[in-house]
């Protein structure tokens, strides 16, 4: 690889890594199937590594992904309808109004970045914060569960969540403006 | 700011108060910080909807992302690079001087090589490039003779598993039929006979592009553990996200059943073992849960004809499985 295609590659990886996980949990949301959903958002960069000549890395490209999969992800629901029973119709009836792309767009987002959060937690830290707030498990049940003491519970579901809120933290307010906004307290 | 302790709430004990954990005298704690100030009630808020949503994303399924970026990388990798060493640009450029020096004596001799299992015997073969190839029974691979200088084509008839060896710069294509494999370095099996209908490859190690000939560019990328169908009938690649380990148990000698009608158990041992079995009407309804590791056809048979009660018969090359059923 040349020095500048090198360097392209790596604002390249560095938006796909960024955006990749929001970016399928976005398309899951009108598609359903996780592994369509990936297909659609790999179509979407491979398109911008064809135009990386053209694309602008600096500039902020979440608006531009979110439309793009969000576009493909409807293509693949009209090619769907085609072969579809026509009750399956009402699914497929993701009529979008500016204001809930929007607030899809940010979910789907946050969702990702929470997701990426957690896999990032140390093995032991993850597996207690799971069996809590995946399988609702009390602290009591994870500690007789993982045959540990409830202080260690507490510790790790406590390091957990303080890891999440600094990971998270450019977006946690802007999160909370959002979900304002939705329950109407602004 | 002062520092009464009504302004700082330790994040241990938010956590149990977010949990349902906390017992009155915590919460009554916390419910304290929060109306000491707006700052307090928006940072508790903030940890509130943060600790929801955790809920939501924690049952997303889970993405590999460094997988995915394999996928992406190799996805955007050409084909064919523009930097060759120099070395194989001389062996290129010798290969075209003979190959149209040849050409020119008028010695249209094949340039094809191909190689061939028995009926009944599996073969395992190094190709030029290092990549070990298992063809399985009544299978066939063809390649060029300058295969691995100025590319890695080869064609396929029937079935074989591919340790391939990785050099980015020329990409391994298998050629099955209508499918067309692309891979740079990994572990993966083709099914690909004549007479079925499916042409199925799984993978085991790595990524592989799987697409139609007539639509080279719109590939499937496969990953380890998938495995992909093209349907020669309605002619569509279809992706399946768990491999079925039983697809390459005529190489692992490995077979897992888990409550499997005997049909499909029979269709299994025949591709592992290359023996034709024809199974009655009778116990077509049954099914097994098994698994066999390293074991010889005699002994696979041998316990499933004691755990069904069946009847096998030898008769010419074929079997005959029959018994009283499992209604």
């Amino acid at each position: 690889l040349s020095k500048d295609e090198s360097i392209l590659q790596l604002k390249f990886e560095k938006l796909f890594r960024e955006h990749f996980t929001g970016l399928c949990y976005f398309a899951q949301k009108y598609l359903g199937d996780l592994d369509t959903s990936k297909e659609v958002v790999h179509a979407v960069f491979v398109k911008v590594w064809e135009n990386r000549a053209k694309f602008d890395f600096e500039k902020p490209a979440k608006s531009y992904l979110f439309t793009s999969v969000y576009n493909r992800s409807m293509n693949v629901i009209r090619d769907n309808k085609k072969f579809s029973s026509p009750g399956d119709e009402e699914v497929h009836a993701a009529t979008l109004e500016t204001g809930e792309f929007s607030d899809t767009m940010e979910l789907a987002e946050l969702e990702g970045k929470i997701k990426t959060a957690i896999q990032k937690l140390p093995e032991k830290c993850r597996q207690v914060f799971e069996l809590n707030r995946f399988e609702g498990k009390k602290y009591a049940e994870i500690a007789e569960h993982l045959q540990i003491s409830i202080k260690t519970v507490e510790t790790q579901m406590s390091k957990a969540l303080k890891v999440l809120k600094e990971e998270l933290k450019d977006y946690i307010y802007v999160f909370v403006l959002f979900l304002l906004k939705n329950n109407d307290w602004l | 700011m002062s520092n009464n302790e009504q302004h700082i709430v330790p994040i241990e004990l938010l956590t149990k108060f977010l949990a349902g954990e906390a017992n009155v005298e915590e919460q009554m704690l916390v419910k304290k910080w929060q109306d000491h100030s707006d700052e307090n009630l928006k940072e508790f808020n903030a940890i509130q909807k943060l600790w929801n949503q955790t809920e939501t994303a924690a049952r997303k399924e889970t993405i590999d992302i460094n997988a995915e970026w394999d996928r992406m990388l190799d996805a955007i990798t050409p084909a064919k690079t523009r930097t060759l060493p120099i070395m194989r640009i001389v062996q290129i450029a010798a290969a075209i001087i003979i190959i149209t020096g040849l050409a020119f004596l008028g010695i249209k001799q094949s340039q094809i090589q191909t190689l061939k299992s028995t009926f009944a015997k599996t073969e395992t073969i190094e190709l030029p490039d290092g990549t070990i190839v298992s063809l399985n029974a009544k299978s066939k691979i063809s390649y060029p003779k300058d295969f691995g200088i100025a590319s890695r084509e080869l064609t396929l008839k029937g079935e074989a598993f591919f340790e391939v060896t990785k050099n980015k710069e020329l990409p391994f294509i298998v050629n099955a039929h209508e499918a067309k494999i692309e891979v740079v370095g990994t572990r993966f099996n083709v099914r690909a006979y004549k007479k079925q209908t499916q042409i199925k490859v799984t993978v085991t190690q790595g990524t592989v592009k799987l697409s139609e000939k007539k639509q080279p560019t719109k590939k499937t990328i496969l990953t380890a553990g998938e495995t992909g169908t093209y349907d020669r009938q309605v002619k569509a690649i279809k992706k399946k996200p768990v491999a079925d380990k039983n697809d390459i148990s005529w190489k692992t000698l490995e077979m897992h059943f888990s409550n499997s009608p005997l049909t499909e158990v029979i269709a299994v041992i025949q591709n592992t073992y290359h023996m034709e079995i024809i199974i009655s009407d009778s116990v077509k309804d049954c099914t097994i849960t098994v698994d066999f590791q390293n074991q010889d056809l005699a002994s696979v048979l041998k316990v499933l004809k004691s755990t069904l009660d069946l009847t096998i018969r030898k008769d010419g090359d074929k079997l005959y499985i029959s018994g009283a059923g499992c209604r």
